[in-house]
C-alpha cells in the first residue's frame, strides 16, 4: 500500500514537471542613482502604450504589481487605473511624459505636484515590452462528432518575452535607472486522443524576474 | 457487460440531441446582433480653468448618438453612446472653464438672444465613429476611434474656430465578450479625445487670439 502511494506521488510529480514546461530568463540592470524607499512610500507601474499590436498588456503590469505586493518584503504599489484616473489627463497614452524633462514640466501644472506628494508616490516604473511567438511547427487535428471526439498529432511554439522597466524618481525628478528581462520558452501539445499540453510561460517568468529585480533595485535588498 | 438495446438507443438519441443543441446554439449565438449601450465611468480632468464663461450646446445628433453597422465580416452592430457622451463632456467642460452653461435651444443665427450671457458658445459634434475587431484588423485587440468636431462661436454667433479631435481606444478583449471589448475600446476613445481637448484647447492659435482680444476688451485697453 505504501509502495503504491509512493509510486502514485512520484508519477504525479513527473506529470507536473512535464506539464509545466520550462522558460529561461536573463535580467540586466542599469543604475543611474542611489535609490531607497521610506516607510509608506509607494510606486506605480505604468504600461507604456504604443497603439501597436506589441504593447505592454495590462495583465503583465498586474502580474508585476501582485508580485511586488507579496513576498517577505512587500512594497506599496498604487494601482495603475487609479493613478491614471486621479491624474487624468496627464498620464493618458498619447500625452503622457516620455522623459524626466517632460515630467518636470508636468509638475508645473496646477495640482500635479501636490497630488503626487499627498499620494506619497516616490517612483514611477514605466513598463515596455511584449510576449511574441518567434517560432512554431508541427500539426495536430481534432475531430468531434455525436459519438465522441479526439486529437492526433504534435505541435510546438516558442515564445519570447522581452520587457524593460524605466524607473523615475519623483523626489529627485530624474531617471533612476533601467531594468530589462528576457525570457524564452517552448510549449508543446501532443494529441493522443486527448490533447496533452506542456506549457512554458515565458511571460510569467519575465514578470517574476523583473518584479524581483525591481524590488531589489528600489529597496537595495 | 452488454447494454440492453433500448438503453443503448436512448443513449444514442440523447447524445445526438445534445450535439444538435450545442451545434445550433453556437450558430444562433454567432448570428445574434450585437447591441451595446456605452456605460462606465470616466474621470474628471485636473487642469487649470480657462477664465471664460462658456455656453455649451449639445446637438441632438451628439446627445443621442447611435452607430449602426452591418457587414459580412462583423455581423450586425448597434452601438448606443447613451448618457456617456454628454455626461463626460459636461464634466470635462465644467472642469476646463470658469463656468459652463448648457444651452438647450441654441442656434448661431439667433445666438445673441439665446446665449444666456456667455462669452462664447461651444458646439461639439461626432463626425465619425468606427471600430475594428481582431477578425477584420488581423491584430490581437479590438479598437475604436471617434472624430469629434468642436466649433467655438463668439457671443454674436460668428465662428471663432473649428477643431477636429480624434480619440482612439483599444481593448484586449476576451473570448465570447466582443461587445464588452468594443464598449471598453469606445470608452477609452472618448477618454483619449477628452485628454487632448483638456490639454490642447487653450493652445489653439485661433482661441488664443480671440481670448487675448477678449481680455483686452474687458480690461478696456
Amino acid at each position: 500500500m505504501a509502495h503504491k502511494l509512493k509510486a502514485y506521488r512520484l508519477g504525479l510529480l513527473v506529470i507536473v514537471f512535464i506539464l509545466a514546461g520550462c522558460a529561461s530568463s536573463r535580467v540586466e540592470e542599469f543604475r543611474a542613482t542611489e535609490t531607497g524607499m521610506a516607510l509608506g512610500e509607494g510606486l506605480v507601474l505604468l504600461g507604456r502604450a504604443s497603439f501597436s499590436d506589441n504593447e505592454t498588456k495590462e495583465s503583465f503590469t498586474d502580474c508585476m504589481a501582485d508580485s511586488l505586493k507579496g513576498g517577505d518584503r512587500p512594497l506599496r504599489v498604487v494601482p495603475q487605473k487609479m493613478f491614471r484616473d486621479n491624474f487624468y489627463p496627464w498620464f493618458e497614452p498619447r500625452v503622457e511624459p516620455t522623459s524626466a524633462e517632460e515630467l518636470k514640466k508636468l509638475f508645473m501644472e496646477p495640482g500635479v505636484k501636490d497630488l503626487i506628494a499627498s499620494s506619497n508616490i516616490r517612483y514611477i516604473a514605466w513598463i515596455e515590452g511584449d510576449t511574441v511567438r518567434v517560432d512554431d511547427g508541427g500539426t495536430m487535428s481534432c475531430t468531434i462528432g455525436p459519438w465522441g471526439g479526439g486529437c492526433l498529432g504534435f505541435s510546438y511554439w516558442e515564445e519570447d518575452a522581452s520587457y524593460k522597466a524605466t524607473i523615475w524618481d519623483l523626489e529627485k525628478m530624474i531617471s533612476a535607472g533601467q531594468i530589462s528581462s528576457d525570457s524564452r520558452g517552448t510549449s508543446y501539445i501532443a494529441g493522443v486522443i486527448l490533447p496533452i499540453p506542456i506549457l512554458a510561460r515565458p511571460g510569467n517568468a519575465a514578470c517574476n524576474a523583473l518584479a524581483d529585480q525591481l524590488r531589489q533595485f528600489l529597496t537595495g535588498s | 457487460m452488454k447494454l440492453r438495446p433500448d438503453i443503448k438507443d436512448n443513449a444514442k438519441t440523447a447524445s445526438i440531441r445534445l450535439f444538435s443543441f450545442l451545434f445550433f446554439f453556437t450558430l444562433l449565438s454567432a448570428c445574434a446582433p450585437s447591441d451595446i449601450v456605452i456605460e462606465g465611468s470616466l474621470p474628471v480632468p485636473m487642469v487649470k480653468k480657462i477664465p471664460v464663461r462658456i455656453g455649451v450646446h449639445y446637438p441632438d445628433a451628439f446627445a443621442n448618438f447611435v452607430h449602426t453597422e452591418t457587414s459580412k465580416e462583423i455581423g450586425a452592430w448597434r452601438i448606443d453612446f447613451g448618457e456617456q457622451n454628454v455626461g463626460f463632456f459636461r464634466a470635462l467642460f465644467s472642469s476646463m472653464f470658469t463656468e459652463a452653461v448648457i444651452l438647450e435651444n441654441w442656434d448661431s443665427d439667433i445666438a445673441s438672444v439665446s446665449n444666456e450671457d456667455t462669452q462664447a458658445v461651444l458646439v461639439p459634434q461626432i463626425t465619425k465613429y468606427g471600430f475594428l475587431t481582431p477578425f477584420v484588423s488581423g491584430l490581437g485587440f479590438y479598437s475604436a476611434s471617434i472624430e469629434y468636431d468642436l466649433t467655438l462661436f463668439d457671443s454674436r454667433g460668428a465662428t471663432i474656430f473649428n477643431w477636429t479631435v480624434v480619440g482612439y481606444g483599444k481593448s484586449e478583449g476576451k473570448a465570447f465578450a466582443k461587445e464588452e471589448a468594443v464598449e471598453q475600446a469606445t470608452l477609452l476613445a472618448i477618454r483619449d479625445a477628452g485628454a487632448r481637448i483638456a490639454i490642447e484647447f487653450d493652445k489653439q492659435k485661433a482661441f488664443k487670439s480671440w481670448f487675448d482680444n477678449l481680455e483686452k476688451a474687458e480690461n478696456g485697453s
